[in-house]
């Protein structure tokens, strides 16, 4: 019978063949099957090795800074200091900062009326208890340490490998506070978070 | 070995190894479509050394509740990009679970809790296998693939070669080398035949045209990075208490009644406010830099006799509104009228 000799044929490579084409389909799974689950629209892609670390003065963690500290204000006073923000990792970040604030004393909302103001200055102006930042204000940047929000620096600011960029963060006792709060007190916590620049 | 005997060979050993491999690819898509298995593609290497850039984790999808410490596992974060990360706390929240993660190359957690009710957890992953995936799924890749497609369907569609002839060359046309007079089938198969080949042709410049259009957005989830954090000590404001005066004292003068204090501390002012002692209103008040104030007329005006207190209060020369809360208080009274005053109550 003709068919068994057209069954003992399987050199043909028509089975193999059409078997083959499980690569397009196991590759094009891949790709399918996780664009799925990933709603971010991709352009490009690019493959980043290396490590991410960012650092504020050159520390991952700082414990013990003082000099944004002002005891004592009265209305009108202000402080103010530089801090360095670092790309410490091989590729570029874009990072962003958020800060917590905790009123000290029961019922004397001091935050709401401490201003600030963040500048790209390098350094400080002023003397005293009137130290001042110059400089451009940075977008979106944080104009109270009113607690209720995490503002600070809310929009990712690019910083290409080991590259430094100066902020300059000013903080004044609104010169309309009320008298009643003195003796208050207010503890803040700023939080930088470097996120590695892809897509 | 002839020229078309090591064709043959290369041949057959290409069909083999792409059915093998084919069949691989089916049965592991089978699978990952049974079992709800996503390929991630790592682009950063903030799990390193366990997972590095390029690599390809296979990771299935289980509910939040299964999720332990120390299980890598991957979620979408607020800012729309992926993070696959070791998780390093877990928060119950019924259904839903609080994850902490943290990148085992990271030196701090993510700023961000993901909440989640399901996640990609991570099996196992395949050093470099993203790079392949991103080249496979690359304009370039895609090329190929539409090439590598259609070749093996003009292999599938392809005439059937007589006996004993394996080289794609054979395939004559003609059909007129097969024994025995199956005519009816063989003109069947001849017609079969073109068309596949037809088929062919549209596949591949489609494919290709098609393809090639496709932007280099599809793509496996690239897996993102790496929040963390540096946290500043807090930083500390307080506002002042301003110091009362002490030591009140009152003199009775040419003049009138002389209140004085000792000093707060330099840089305060001091705010003498004169009320009735009998019915607390106020009569007046001045300011002065210096300690002491007198109760002149000129201050008062002409008051008829009556019981007075002046209270001091301190307040920082700047800011005028913040008086002290303790005061020195002292008592005088005016006189009659055009009389002045004078140290103590009536």
């Amino acid at each position: 019978m003709s068919d068994h000799r057209t069954a003992r044929r399987p050199r043909s490579g028509r089975v193999r063949a059409f078997l083959a084409l499980g690569v397009a389909l196991g590759i094009g799974a891949t790709g399918t099957l996780a664009a799925w689950t990933d709603d971010v629209a991709i352009s490009g892609t690019t493959f980043t090795s290396g490590s991410l670390d960012l650092r504020v003065n050159d520390q991952d963690a700082i414990t013990a800074y003082t000099s944004l500290n002002l005891s004592n204000m009265v209305p009108g006073e202000s402080v103010a200091a530089v801090l360095t923000v670092k790309n410490q990792g091989t590729s570029t970040l874009k990072w962003t900062a958020t800060k917590s604030t905790t009123n000290t004393v029961t019922g004397k909302d001091l935050a709401a009326a401490l201003d600030v103001k963040i500048t790209s200055a390098a350094a400080i102006s002023g003397t005293g208890r009137a130290l001042t930042c110059g400089g451009t204000v940075i977008a979106n940047s944080a104009t109270t340490l009113a607690t209720g929000s995490n503002t600070f620096i809310p929009t990712g600011r690019t910083l290409a490998a080991s590259a430094t960029e100066p902020i300059c963060v000013q903080v004044t006792l609104n010169a309309n506070a009320s008298t009643t709060l003195q003796s208050a007190g207010t503890t803040a916590t700023f939080t930088f978070t470097g996120t590695s620049d892809l897509s | 070995m002839t020229r078309r005997g090591f064709r043959s060979t290369a041949r057959e050993v290409f069909l083999t190894s792409g059915a093998v491999l084919g069949v691989l690819c089916i049965l592991a898509t089978v699978a990952g479509v049974a079992f709800g298995l996503v390929p991630l593609v790592f682009r950063s290497g903030s799990m390193s050394p366990a997972i590095q850039t390029g690599d390809l984790a296979i990771s299935r999808t289980v509910p939040a509740s299964e999720v332990e410490r120390g299980d890598v596992v991957s979620v979408i974060a607020s800012t729309g990009s992926r993070v696959t990360h070791r998780v390093v706390n877990v928060a119950e929240n019924g259904e839903q679970r609080q994850l902490t993660l943290k990148g085992d190359d990271n030196a701090d957690p993510d700023a961000e809790v993901y909440t989640v009710t399901s996640v990609e957890r991570v099996w196992f992953s395949i050093p470099k296998a993203g790079y392949v995936v991103d080249a496979a799924t690359s304009p370039a890749g895609i090329f190929v693939l539409g090439l590598y497609v259609a070749g093996m369907l003009v292999l599938v569609f392809r005439r059937r070669p007589a006996a004993g002839d394996s080289g794609p060359d054979d395939a004559a046309p003609s059909g007129g080398r097969r024994k025995g007079a199956r005519s009816a089938p063989r003109a069947s198969r001849s017609t079969g035949t073109r068309r596949a080949r037809r088929v062919s042709v549209v596949v591949v410049v489609t494919a290709t045209v098609a393809l090639l259009g496709t932007s280099p957005g599809w793509a496996a989830a690239w897996t993102d990075s790496v929040p963390f954090n540096v946290t500043g000590a807090p930083a500390t404001w307080t506002a002042l208490t301003v110091p009362a005066p002490t030591n009140g004292a009152c003199s009775s003068q040419a003049a009138g009644a002389v209140i004085s204090w000792t000093s707060a501390g330099t840089g305060y002012s001091y705010r003498v406010t004169v009320t009735n002692a009998s019915t607390g209103a106020e009569v007046t008040s001045t300011t002065t830099t210096g300690t002491s104030a007198t109760m002149s007329t000129a201050l008062l005006g002409n008051l008829a006799s009556t019981n007075l207190v002046a209270t001091a209060r301190a307040y920082p020369t700047a800011a005028t509104t913040w008086l002290s809360t303790g005061s020195v208080a002292q008592n005088f009274r005016a006189r009659t009228l055009g009389l002045g005053t004078v140290c103590g109550h009536l």
